[in-house]
């Protein structure tokens, strides 16, 4: 099943996971899977719009708007990244 | 793994100390990398490792493309600026910056492959605010935005080029601030 890696800064909302294997067969569908195991990550992350997910280290959407036509293999390996900004 | 926040003091070879130094210096000197982002600012992210209550820096990852100017970010850096940035000459819209996402892939990948962790962000404060000569410590708005961030926020003050400073704040809180040994290779 797809493996999603989990952010630094998100860690403590996954009880330290780095790595969780979720089941899906859409961004959408592991995306909403991932907020209902760990309800936390959602309000860390702050605003899922900034967020950028690469599948495999391709980076594919950017924002929440396209979640449901990115479609996975079990192989897949998602990264999340959150924006890195400063004043 | 003892978290970020527990950490009471951070090593720091004297030359990465020297590398975030002369990136500052390059861009105040307008000398840009091909591709880099113009501007007088310098950020990146610094890696290195944990000891218990220990961290040592061995990296140093600077960001080479802003972004912020593209959506979503122009939106998102737009309305914190609006709510969170103190008034300076410079308008809002040409304050800010956001590392470019694949540039940060780039960074956590080459932490995995050399087995570092990213310990936080760096950035530069050049111009002096009345009240606040030295710029050494993080803004109210570098504190909203290092939010939640579990990271460590370098601040670089260069307002002086002849005295550089470098504090370290957890999450961007200046109650949070750790001391930095800089530490010379012959030592």
């Amino acid at each position: 099943m797809p493996k999603v890696i989990i952010p630094f800064s998100c860690r403590n909302c996954t009880d330290n996971q780095h790595e969780i294997n979720m089941d899906g067969e859409s961004l959408e569908e592991i995306m909403e899977g991932l907020w209902h195991r760990h309800p936390g990550l959602k309000s860390i992350l702050d605003d899922p719009a900034m967020l950028s997910i690469f599948v495999n280290s391709k980076l594919v959407t950017t924002g929440i708007e396209k979640w449901d036509a990115v479609s996975l293999n079990k192989e897949d390996e998602i990264s999340l990244i959150v924006p890195i900004a400063g004043g | 793994m003892t978290s970020l926040a527990q950490i009471n003091r951070i090593i720091m070879p004297d030359s990465i100390w020297q590398e975030i130094l002369a990136h500052g210096k390059r861009k105040l000197a307008g000398d840009y990398l091909p591709g880099e982002s113009q501007g007088k600012r310098a950020y990146g992210i610094i890696a290195g490792s944990q000891n218990e209550n220990l961290l040592e820096v061995a990296r140093v990852l600077p960001g080479k493309t802003n972004v912020r100017s593209e959506e979503p970010y122009k939106t998102y850096m737009d309305r914190s600026m609006a709510q969170h940035a103190v008034p300076s000459k410079t308008p809002l819209s040409k304050r800010g910056w956001v590392i470019d996402p694949l540039e940060v892939k780039e960074c956590y990948d080459i932490c995995d492959r050399e087995n570092l962790i990213v310990l936080g962000t760096y950035h530069m404060h050049i111009v002096p605010w009345e009240g606040d000569p030295i710029r050494d410590t993080p803004t109210h708005l570098d504190t909203v935005l290092a939010r939640n961030s579990c990271l460590f926020q370098f601040i670089i003050s260069m307002v002086d080029i002849t005295n550089p400073i470098i504090r370290a704040f957890y999450e961007g809180q200046s109650e949070k601030e750790v001391p930095i040994f800089i530490q010379s290779e012959n030592t």
